[in-house]
Parts: structure tokens; C-alpha cells; sequence
């Protein structure tokens, strides 16, 4: 479960009386898979950011509980050190979190099929190279709620399929919380969602009708 | 999925593998949330250990060099203007057991000092606390200086240049409140170069002295009495006194305050805390 409690975060440079997120109030118990709808700048990637732990909020309470692992942001890479390997990253990681460093490091080598690039240093690699890790890395953990900030498909098509059905195997032990715009994408993933809207969360019992509110403001601000 | 990894099913599709550090219990949670710490800081010294001294292991050889240079300029500016022995006649042993102390703290203090500010990507990392990180980079730098210290002083010993320490647990000592001290400095290092960027280059101006001021190459029974009083307020004075006392009487002095040192030791360590603890949301996110 995370919950978050009257969470309040702003950014310097912006308004203090006008935070990304206000008194946000909101219960992850990991039983559904939640889709979060919305626009540009209001705040998606920012509340994926503090239910992964890689922020704190200004005010409020986040509170994870123990038994439940959740994931950084789907295919992050910014916790890759240039200067070493992708498999020495993965090595790393894997310790980080307790998983066996050798399963770890053998699922990203077959999986991102990347050859000799997997032992030179990361920051000679290309960025699809980078980008290939850190998807497998992604999947190599095994997470309860996985986190998803937008899906960006990366390589050719053999290869994203083989990502999508690699994370629909993953999914059957494990639920998502993810924020995003694209509609199709979410409606296809998500059995409940919300839109994000002023800094709040606005629930609805079904991903269509979050959908459908979405769509009206989205429409409401181009008439 | 029988533990297998990797196995390309019919399909094509892969099967991830599942790891072994599964969840923690809900019911007792002190043991995993210690477990997890140790797990981190463990992963963190391994890599810090592969990028900080790069991909030779000349890297490695550095740490021993710096505190051979210092003493070998020392005594060849001693021999040239033919100075008199400080204590014991022994001039490389003296030297000696006063680099190394001043470099446990030196070293602790800068590199814990520059832990934050060189792993900003590791801050965010959700598993990963700022004192973890601060605490892996001290665990490094002091086993490196155990490691160098054995080795230049169990040389010294084998070849007989030295004697082996008089009073090892006072060495002990000594140690370990120049390395809480060195830890509690690295650790103000950390957020105040982190919180104030100016920082980074008012430190090393503000202890350069430091060097020339812990009665390293001079014995601080032989300095005037008004030089004294102010010398000794340096607490790494002491630090050098303790190590000194503690590997030959000889070099024991009535002026050396083993207090004095817990006390900045223990002092540095509460106010590092609590700067960390008041800035750590701005560090994050700095």
C-alpha cells in the first residue's frame, strides 16, 4: 500500500501559492492497476517522483508499507554511472535491492540483446543502448507495483514487442500505477484511474468515465 | 517458473527471472530495515570502490604514494638543513606516525565531504538514504587507510625501522575518534558544499593550516609557551598526540587531551546529523 496524506509539492521558481500538487489525499493498495490522466505540466511526472521516494513533498505524509515493493519509474536511467558497464549498473542495482546479482545480469544480456556493449563503459554506449538496459533492469527486479511515467517504447518493433510481452508477464504478479496522456495506452492497461487536475486527484469508479472527463477538459481548453 | 532465468518460451516471449531478497515481514520490521541498510551501504562501497579509483589499480597505489611523498620530503628538507632529531632520533618513525593520523581525518573529512555532491543520481534512488552514502564513502576511506597504514608501517617494522606500537589499544583509540571526527567534518562538508556551493573552496582554504598546525613534524613540547596555548586548541593536534603516545612512550606528551578529541569527535558528528536532517529535502532535490 502507499498512501499519500495532505501531500503538498512545489518546485522553485514557481509560485508558492500555486504548488504542483495540493493537499493531494490518495490510497495505493495494489489491488487494481490505476491509470493517471494528465495534461502538460500538471503534475504527473512530479507524483510518480514522490511515490517512487525519489523526491520528498513539501508537506504531507508518504508512507509505503513494508511488504510491498514498488518500483522506480519503468525504464529509468538516470541511476546508470557512465563510467561503468551496463552489466556492472545491473550488478549494482540488483545488490540494491537484495535480488541475485547473476540471474540479474543474465536475464539483461539476453533480453536487450545488446552484445559486447554490455560490458563497455555506458557512457560510450548508444541511447538505445542505455535505454535497452534500463528497461530490462525494469523487469529483472521483481516488483509488486511497477510505476510508469508515460510508456516510451524504444528499438524496433521486434523489440518493443517483445518488451510489451515481456512486461504483460511481469504484470500477472504485479499491478501499475501509471501516469500519462496517451489514452489509448491507459485504456488498454488500466481497470481504475483518475484525472490530475489543479494539483488533486479526481477519481472515478470505471477508466472510462476518467476517461471521458479527461476528454471534456482537454476539449474545454481548446475551444 | 522453476527458478530458471532468461528462457526464451515458445512464444518468444522472456521469462523474467525472480529474485531471492523477497519482502520483508510486516511483523518485525527492524531486522529487514537493518538488514537493507547493510545490503545498501555494501553495494555502495563495491561500486564507489570501482569509480573512485578508476579502472587501473594505480588508482589504489596513489593512496600509498601520498603519505610516502610527505614523509620523503620532510626528511630529505630535515637531513638538508640538518636539524636535530625531534624525538627518539627515530625521524621516520616520528614523521610517519604523524601522517598517517592527519591523513585518516584529511581523507574522511574531503571525500565524505564530496560524497553527496558526486552522487546526486544516487540521492534519488529510493532505496537509498543520504547517510548511506555518506557512511559507505567513510567505510571506504578508512579501510584504505587501515590498509596503507599496515602496509607502510609493517614495512617499517620487517625492515626494522621501527618498533612494534607500545600501547596498540591507545593506537586503536586514537583511531577511531580521528575517523568519528573525520566522519562528523565530512559529513558538515557534505551539506554545507551541497546547501552553498562557496563551501567547496572555503574548506580546504580554512584547514590548510591544519597541516602544519597538528605538531605532525615538530614535537609540541619544544614550541614556546604563547605559540602553544593557541596550538592546541586544533583538535587533530591531539589526534596525532594520542597515535603517537599510543605506538611509543617516548613521544608522550603531558599536553595531549584525549577529551578533547572525543569531544570534537562526538561534537562533529551530532551537528553533521542535524544538518542533514534539516536539509535533507533540499539536498535531494538540490
Amino acid at each position: 500500500m502507499i498512501a499519500m496524506s495532505d501531500v503538498t509539492k512545489s518546485y522553485r521558481g514557481r509560485a508558492a501559492d500555486n504548488p504542483v500538487l495540493s493537499h493531494l489525499n490518495a490510497v495505493f493498495d495494489g489491488s487494481e492497476d490505476i491509470g493517471i490522466l494528465g495534461g502538460n505540466g500538471s503534475g504527473k511526472s512530479t507524483l510518480i517522483r514522490l511515490l517512487a521516494g525519489m523526491d520528498y513533498p513539501d508537506s504531507g505524509e508518504i508512507i509505503r508499507s513494508p511488504d510491498m515493493r514498488v518500483s522506480y519509474p519503468l525504464s529509468y536511467s538516470g541511476f546508470f554511472h557512465p563510467n561503468m558497464s551496463g552489466r556492472d549498473n545491473v550488478r549494482f542495482i540488483a545488490r540494491l535491492y537484495g535480488a541475485d546479482e547473476n540471474e540479474c545480469i543474465r536475464f539483461v544480456r539476453e533480453f536487450a540483446e545488446i552484445g559486447r556493449s554490455f560490458d563497455m563503459p555506458l557512457g560510450f554506449c548508444s541511447s538505445s543502448v542505455k535505454s535497452r538496459i534500463a528497461f530490462a533492469m525494469s523487469l529483472a527486479i521483481r516488483f509488486d507495483i511497477y510505476l510508469v511515467d508515460e510508456v516510451s517504447a524504444v528499438g524496433d518493433v521486434a523489440f518493443k514487442r517483445r518488451c510489451m510481452a515481456a512486461f504483460a508477464e511481469r504484470r500477472k504478479h504485479a499491478k501499475i500505477i501509471m501516469v500519462s496522456q496517451a489514452v489509448t495506452t491507459i485504456r488498454r492497461m488500466c481497470t481504475r484511474g483518475a484525472v490530475l487536475v489543479d494539483g488533486q486527484l479526481s477519481w472515478h469508479e470505471t477508466m472510462a468515465d476518467a476517461i471521458n472527463e479527461f476528454e471534456n477538459q482537454l476539449g474545454i481548453i481548446h475551444v | 517458473m522453476n527458478g530458471s532465468v532468461g528462457n526464451t518460451a515458445g512464444n518468444g516471449a522472456f521469462v523474467p527471472p525472480v529474485p531471492t531478497g523477497g519482502g520483508t515481514q510486516a511483523d518485525n520490521w527492524v531486522m529487514p530495515a537493518l538488514m537493507r541498510h547493510y545490503r545498501v551501504i555494501g553495494a555502495l562501497i563495491l561500486r564507489t570502490a570501482q569509480t573512485r579509483f578508476g579502472h587501473t589499480s594505480v588508482g589504489y597505489l596513489w593512496a600509498l604514494i601520498e603519505p610516502i611523498a610527505h614523509v620523503a620530503v620532510m626528511s630529505v628538507v630535515y637531513w638538508a638543513i640538518n636539524r636535530q632529531d625531534p624525538v627518539g632520533g627515530n625521524v621516520l618513525l616520528f614523521f610517519v606516525t604523524g601522517v598517517l593520523p592527519f591523513f585518516l581525518f584529511q581523507k574522511t573529512a574531503l571525500h565524505v565531504g564530496a560524497a553527496l555532491r558526486s552522487n546526486q543520481m544516487l540521492l534519488r534512488f529510493p532505496l537509498i538514504h543520504a547517510l548511506d552514502i555518506v557512511t559507505s564513502r567513510g567505510l571506504l576511506e578508512g579501510v584504505t587507510w587501515l590498509a596503507v597504514s599496515v602496509l607502510i608501517l609493517g614495512g617499517m617494522i620487517m625492515g626494522d625501522y621501527a618498533p612494534v606500537p607500545e600501547y596498540p589499544m591507545e593506537c586503536v583509540g586514537a583511531i577511531i575518534l580521528i575517523f568519528t571526527m573525520g566522519m562528523g567534518v565530512g559529513l558538515i562538508n557534505a551539506v554545507l558544499g551541497k546547501m552553498w556551493r562557496s563551501w567547496v573552496m572555503l574548506y580546504p582554504i580554512i584547514t590548510r593550516p591544519l597541516y602544519h598546525f597538528s605538531a605532525i613534524f615538530f614535537f609540541i613540547d619544544r614550541v614556546p609557551v604563547d605559540l602553544r596555548r593557541w596550538l592546541l586548541w586544533n583538535p587533530m593536534l591531539h589526534g596525532v598526540a594520542l597515535f603517537r603516545a599510543g605506538y611509543l612512550s617516548d613521544y608522550d606528551t603531558i599536553y595531549m587531551s584525549p577529551l578533547y578529541l572525543s569531544q570534537w569527535a562526538i561534537g562533529s558528528v551530532v551537528v553533521g546529523l542535524c544538518l542533514q536532517r534539516i536539509t535533507r529535502k533540499r539536498i535531494i532535490s538540490a
